[in-house]
């Protein structure tokens, strides 16, 4: 099943009720329901930091897809952005050389089993997996 | 839905959901602190980049003065989420 939403933060709270109900209904929970939420929401964050010229919807998509758990997300009338490409973070650095730059990305990278990012006509689709424990 | 609360001790507890949409109701809280503080997640579902980035400012700041926060009751999912990050190393977490 598939929802649109409007390119603002304060969608958020509708993006995770639709997540949430998804999940029930595809009987996703534990480790994966966790991942799904945040890896939505870390892209989901992104696309309104970095579309804000946009005038185009979000719109995401959530299936159970055998063992995983499949996620679709379109982002409309952006430039192109490849987050399946995440700069490295070191994680050994001390607290003082920390910055929280980046952290999102690096993570989704770390949590999805699989990501695919696609971007054609002004519009970037992005596809992650998680698989069910 | 985030929210928090003041213990008696003067420490605090955190619940809900900790996410971009949430960052200022926590991040009043954390600047507010001065001195070491223990903020019990045990009510804490979720956790996103947004919150760890601001518990990080937190930090930092208090550890210029020679103090800290102390994290207790983690749940797993946030737990990963530390140790992905090296954040387990830079937290007193009990």
């Amino acid at each position: 099943m598939e929802k649109v939403f409007h390119r603002t933060l304060a969608e958020l709270e509708r993006v995770f009720y639709f997540i949430e109900h998804q999940l029930v209904s595809e009987k996703v929970d534990g480790k994966a329901a966790f991942a799904v939420k945040f890896v939505v929401e870390e892209l989901f964050t992104n696309m309104v930091k970095y579309g804000k010229g946009s005038k185009g919807d979000i719109t995401l998509g959530i299936m159970r897809a055998g063992d995983a758990c499949k996620v679709t997300m379109v982002d409309d009338d952006v430039d192109e952005f490849d987050i399946t490409k995440p700069k490295e973070i070191d994680i050994s650095q001390s607290l003082e050389e920390r910055t929280p730059g980046g952290l999102g990305i690096y993570l989704i990278s770390k949590i999805v089993d699989s990501i695919d990012y696609r971007y054609a006509n002004r519009q970037s689709t992005i596809t992650f997996t998680k698989r069910l424990e | 839905m985030f929210d928090f609360r003041q213990l008696d001790s003067g420490d605090y507890s955190f619940s809900g959901r900790l996410d971009a949409s949430q960052t200022d109701k926590a991040e009043r809280v954390l600047k507010s602190l001065t001195k070491s503080t223990t903020i019990d997640f045990q009510q804490l579902d979720y956790i996103s980049s947004a919150g760890l980035g601001i518990l990080l400012a937190c930090q930092k700041r208090l550890r210029a003065t020679g103090n800290g926060l102390i994290l207790t009751n983690l749940n797993s999912y946030i737990k990963d989420i530390f140790k992905f990050t090296g954040f387990d190393k830079i937290f007193e977490i009990h």
